[in-house]
């Protein structure tokens, strides 16, 4: 089996004054091409931590993560910068445009580092938001920003989108619209995508479910038969 | 063009106004370095052209009588070029009013080609050989409307003359035209230059080839200085009274003095100026940065390195560095001409060499780019340090610590909470504060500086020419007569004291050092002159030995109680050596003085004096008239005009500087007002949730900027005296000492203007919160 993400013993320790706080501790998990893994747990449980660590934003205190079995622990600034712009897209909860630049310009921020990107135009008509492809971001609702926030980060053509509680601050109807975006960037662009939650619900559509407490996997386990975002409630 | 520019454009197009005020203060700063510079160097070789074209002097002699032979044996030596003989004397113009008084000096025109001091025809042509025809140095035409064919009339020697003018000429010995080193400021009304026939004043006093005064030239400009003993030794019977080097010449060391003026503002000022905006530009940039932590932690997410992240930070310093400098150096080269020109005009250069120098474009391009890279790279490197996933992290809120003034519940529990607000703000973010007030300090000492110089001039010469020389007039013979010859004045003018002097120029020598000075004898108990010692305390005149000026104990390093060696011009007697009894503090010329008694005693033969001083509320000019042996009279009142209309161009260039000060307050608090509203977006947000109005907001701001703009006005006070006194240092000379205290009016002046510039700057940032829609930043959150 051929894994994207393989963690060892992952640990992290922030030192708050005298106080350390141990926000991971020996996460071990493995992540296979393809595959659509949803972290549960609840606020503080070290979900972005890992998800940081993983995507190359963050360093480890202890242990090791491999992408494709390259131990990217050992890596250097540079080499770091060159994992985020190939490999990795990053989505985050609050999306985190650029405000003075339209949502095409905001996804060519991306591409224009990237190696090998995809159409704008087809990815925004994936999204579903070509006919507003040249607003700024304060002309474009919630929902809407979130889209071009995946956009930006499908556009790269990376290996992984890292999503960091991506519907957290989305109603209802559209964080179920964003979650089904997600999954079908996963199921027709073939990309392995993580989502980050603390709603347990959405774990019902993952092929993979992780969760965690106080920075430790407490349970990690192949969802058989994942249901389409629709079907789930909360 | 890339989206990452694209970004930064925009930035800067959304707060343009930040980004002008920091162009602006570096575009000053840069514009003040190179005009300055470059008019001082083009002011140099302006003179230096003409001095070359003219055949300016290398030295000056004057003497009792010389003849051919002396003259020839002085043209024989190798280093000599030119030798020129000359008759110069001064004389009372005779003019249609009784109550001025002008004086003329006369000097004869060698009939020679390859004049020494050659002269620049301006108007008509030279005198004819033998002619009374008389060429007018053009300043003088001017102030007194001389125009070709009008007739003067002067008297010398007990006969009146009248000449026609034929000409307006300018001279490159009179390029700054001063009576004595003792009037300082031109007074071209009643003080002027004839040049006449040689041989017409030959004849007519029957003086033939007994020159009294004579210029010459050498090859070699700069060998001069082993030529002294030399000139000394072939003149030893002559009766040689002073040798006055080019450098020395007192026309060419007032234009110098000018010159080294100008450079010394152009090293100093446009440096506080950089520097405020560097300062600027860094803690904004750092403020950018700072503000910008999420959209650098998007950039890094999205794969972007370090270095493009500080690239596209960089790039907004560089570019305000780049069109700072050009804009600078464009507009200061544009004032540099017309600076220049004014200057050429002031000094009656009749060139005017204006180049470009390259140098200074790449200095001035270099320096604005170190300053702008020295401040955005304080700014933004410590983009390098934040990980990209602490940036993405909400900024840790500050920790609620209390400040100090919320653990004296006395004094917290009575403030409103408004105060309060302004309060705990002020005492929080300390990096800012310090920028506001240290800005203020320097915006206000800047212009307790150029208030401080408009006070200055008049203070000097009041102190001057009111305490320190207190008489009316001061009257020079044309030849020295004895003493008891005041009473005669006495019964001729209406006096309430007459004085007499003695007033010779006297080669000192110490050491290596050697200058001419003139040294004045004076009454023991003297009325008309009150000396003050360095510390202020009032003293006599000596018995025996003298009293030396501030500078004359500073040039050759005397303290009370030393000895210095004074070259006697009388032949066959020895140098003397006289004790410094006390140093004097004198704010114009250099100079010694003795009792006139122990003077005429110790240095000359007989018990004469060279002049008189009068106090008298009479108009002394028409009754002194008809008094043959009158050569000058010099009025106190007079001069004291002369400085008023002189005191316009120090005004406008004072009016400048209070401009550029302010300038700097402006943009002090502008900008740091923009950043603040920026930063607390949030807190002004919620406010008008709570119900707050505008206004109310708005009062927040305008308490925090009046609280630190009296604390950065307290802290200006002693900055301002400290710049005050380190100008005083650098623009101190032989010709005048710096050193008054300023008055009371300028410390609130300076304030009144600080406080005007702050209230405007005020005004324009009201706008941004009349602008800002608070509830759309509660809901947005974008970067
Ligand atoms: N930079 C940091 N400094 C100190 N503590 C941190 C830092 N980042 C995270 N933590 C702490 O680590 C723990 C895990 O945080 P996080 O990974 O953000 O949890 P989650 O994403 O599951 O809400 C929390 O207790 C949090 O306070
Ligand atoms: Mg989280």
């Amino acid at each position: 089996m051929d894994y994207v993400i393989e963690t060892k013993d992952l640990a992290k320790e922030y030192l708050m004054g005298e106080v350390k706080v141990e926000a991971l501790k020996r996460a071990t998990f493995k992540v296979a091409h393809g595959d659509f893994v949803v972290i549960l747990g609840p606020s503080g449980s070290g979900k972005s931590t890992l998800l940081n660590i993983i995507g190359g934003m963050d360093e480890a205190t202890n242990g090791e993560v491999y992408f494709k079995n390259e131990n990217i622990s050992s890596f250097s600034q540079s080499e770091l910068t060159n994992y985020r712009r190939y490999q990795v897209g990053f989505v985050f909860q609050f999306y985190n445009l650029m405000a003075n630049l339209t949502a095409r310009e905001n996804v060519e921020l991306a591409t224009e580092i990237a190696k090998d990107p995809l159409d704008i135009d087809e990815v925004f008509s994936l999204v579903g938001l070509l006919d507003r492809i040249d607003h700024f971001p304060s002309q474009l609702s919630g929902g809407e920003q979130q889209r071009v926030a995946i956009a930006r980060a499908v556009c790269k053509n990376p290996e992984m989108l890292l999503c960091d509680e991506p519907t957290g601050a989305l109603d209802y109807d559209t964080g179920k619209k964003i979650l089904r975006l997600l999954r079908d960037i996963n199921r027709d662009l073939n990309k392995t995508v993580l989502v980050i939650t603390h709603n347990s619900a959405i774990g019902k559509m993952a092929d993979r479910v992780i969760r965690m407490r106080s920075g430790e996997i407490i349970e990690d386990y192949i969802n058989k038969q994942p249901l389409d975002p629709e079907e789930i409630e909360w | 063009m890339n989206t990452l520019n694209l970004r930064l454009i925009r930035t800067v197009k959304k707060s343009k106004g930040q980004y002008i005020a920091i162009l602006v203060v570096l575009t000053i700063g840069i514009l003040i370095y190179t005009s300055f510079n470059i008019s001082a160097i083009n002011l140099k070789d302006s003179l230096h052209k003409y001095y070359e074209e003219n055949n300016f002097a290398d030295y000056y002699i004057d003497l009792v009588n010389s003849d051919e032979t002396t003259l020839e044996r002085l043209e024989s030596l190798p280093q000599v070029n030119h030798v020129n003989g000359r008759h110069v004397f001064e004389a009372p113009l005779i003019t249609e009013s009784d109550d001025e008084r002008v004086t003329v000096k006369i000097i004869s025109l060698p009939n020679k080609a390859d004049r020494v001091n050659e002269l620049k025809l301006k108007q008509g042509r030279l005198p004819t050989k033998g002619s009374s025809e008389v060429a007018v140095l053009e300043q003088f035409a001017n102030a007194r409307n001389i125009k070709l064919g009008d007739k003067l009339v002067f008297q010398a020697y007990g006969q009146k003359r009248e000449l026609e003018v034929v000409a307006t000429v300018a001279s490159p010995e009179f390029v700054y035209l001063i009576e004595s080193e003792q009037t300082f400021i031109p007074n071209p009304i009643n003080f002027g230059i004839l040049y006449l026939d040689d041989q017409f004043v030959s004849n007519q006093y029957g003086l033939g080839n007994s020159y009294n005064n004579i210029v010459l030239t050498l090859y070699e400009s700069n060998a001069e200085h082993s030529l002294k003993d030399v000139l000394e030794n072939i003149l030893e019977y002559n009766g040689l009274l002073r040798i006055t080097r080019r450098q020395d010449q007192i026309s060419n060391r007032m234009v110098h003095e000018e010159i080294n003026g100008l450079k010394k503002a152009s090293d100093s000022i446009p440096l506080i100026f950089l520097l405020v905006a560097a300062v600027i530009l860094g803690v904004m940039l750092k403020r950018i940065v700072e503000n910008d932590r999420i959209a650098i932690g998007i950039l890094k997410s999205l794969g972007y390195s370090n270095q493009q992240v500080l690239w596209h930070y960089m790039k907004y310093a560089l570019s305000i560095g780049i069109i700072g400098g050009v804009l600078g150096l464009a507009i200061g080269y544009g004032i540099s001409g017309m600076m220049t020109a004014l200057y050429v005009e002031f000094f009656n250069i009749p060139f005017l060499t204006i180049e470009l120098y390259y140098q200074y474009i790449i200095l001035s391009i270099i320096l604005a780019m170190v300053f702008c890279t020295a401040a955005g790279a304080y700014g933004a490197l410590r983009i390098s340090y934040i990980s990209p996933a602490e940036s993405m992290r909400p900024p840790t809120p500050q920790i609620g610590k209390r400040t100090i003034l919320e653990k004296i519940p006395i004094l917290w529990q009575n403030l409103s909470f408004s105060w309060k607000n302004v309060v705990r703000n002020i005492l929080r973010s300390k990096s800012r504060i310090a920028f506001i007030i240290i800005g203020i300090a320097l915006t206000y000492a800047l212009l307790l500086f150029s208030v401080y110089m408009n006070d200055v001039f008049d203070e000097m010469f009041n102190l001057h020419f009111g305490e320190f020389m207190s008489m009316d007039y001061e009257i020079n013979f044309s030849r020295p007569i004895s003493i008891s010859n005041i009473n005669e004045f006495n019964e001729l003018v209406d006096a309430d004291l007459i004085e007499p002097k003695s007033e010779y120029p006297f080669e000192f020598i110490r050491g290596r050092e050697n200058y001419v000075i003139n040294v004045i004898g004076i009454n023991e108990d003297t009325k008309m002159f009150s000396f003050n010692d360095l510390s202020y305390q009032s003293i006599r005149v000596p018995q025996t030995g003298m009293i030396v000026s501030e500078n004359m104990a500073r040039k050759f390093d005397l303290e009370i109680g030393d000895y210095i060696e004074i070259a006697s011009f009388i032949p066959e007697r020895d140098n003397v050596f006289l004790e410094v009894k006390n140093i004097t503090k004198q704010l114009f010329g250099i100079n010694a003085y003795m009792n006139i008694d122990y003077m005429n005693e110790m240095l000359l033969d007989d018990d004469m004096m060279t002049g008189i001083y009068i106090n008298s509320k009479d108009n002394i000019v028409r009754e002194l008239r008809e008094v043959t042996i009158v050569s000058s009279i010099l009025s106190n009142q007079e001069l004291r005009e002369v400085f008023e209309e002189f005191t316009g161009l120090i005004i406008l260039a004072i009016g400048i500087m209070v401009f550029f000060g302010g300038i700097l307050g402006f943009v002090i608090i502008y900008s740091s007002t923009n950043m603040s509203i920026s930063e607390r977006l949030l807190e002004f947000s919620s406010l008008r949730v709570m119900g707050f109005r505008k206004r109310e907001i708005f009062a927040l701001i305008k308490k925090e900027n009046y609280i630190l703009t009296t604390i950065g006005i307290m802290l200006g006070i002693p900055l301002g005296r400290a710049l005050i006194s380190s100008l005083d240092l650098i623009f101190s000379n032989e010709l005048y000492t710096l050193s008054i205290k300023a008055s009371g009016i300028s410390f609130v002046l300076a304030a009144v203007f600080t406080i005007v510039f702050v209230y405007i700057a005020q005004l324009a940032t009201k706008r941004r919160i009349e602008k800002l829609d608070f509830l759309e930043a509660l809901k947005n959150r974008m970067v």
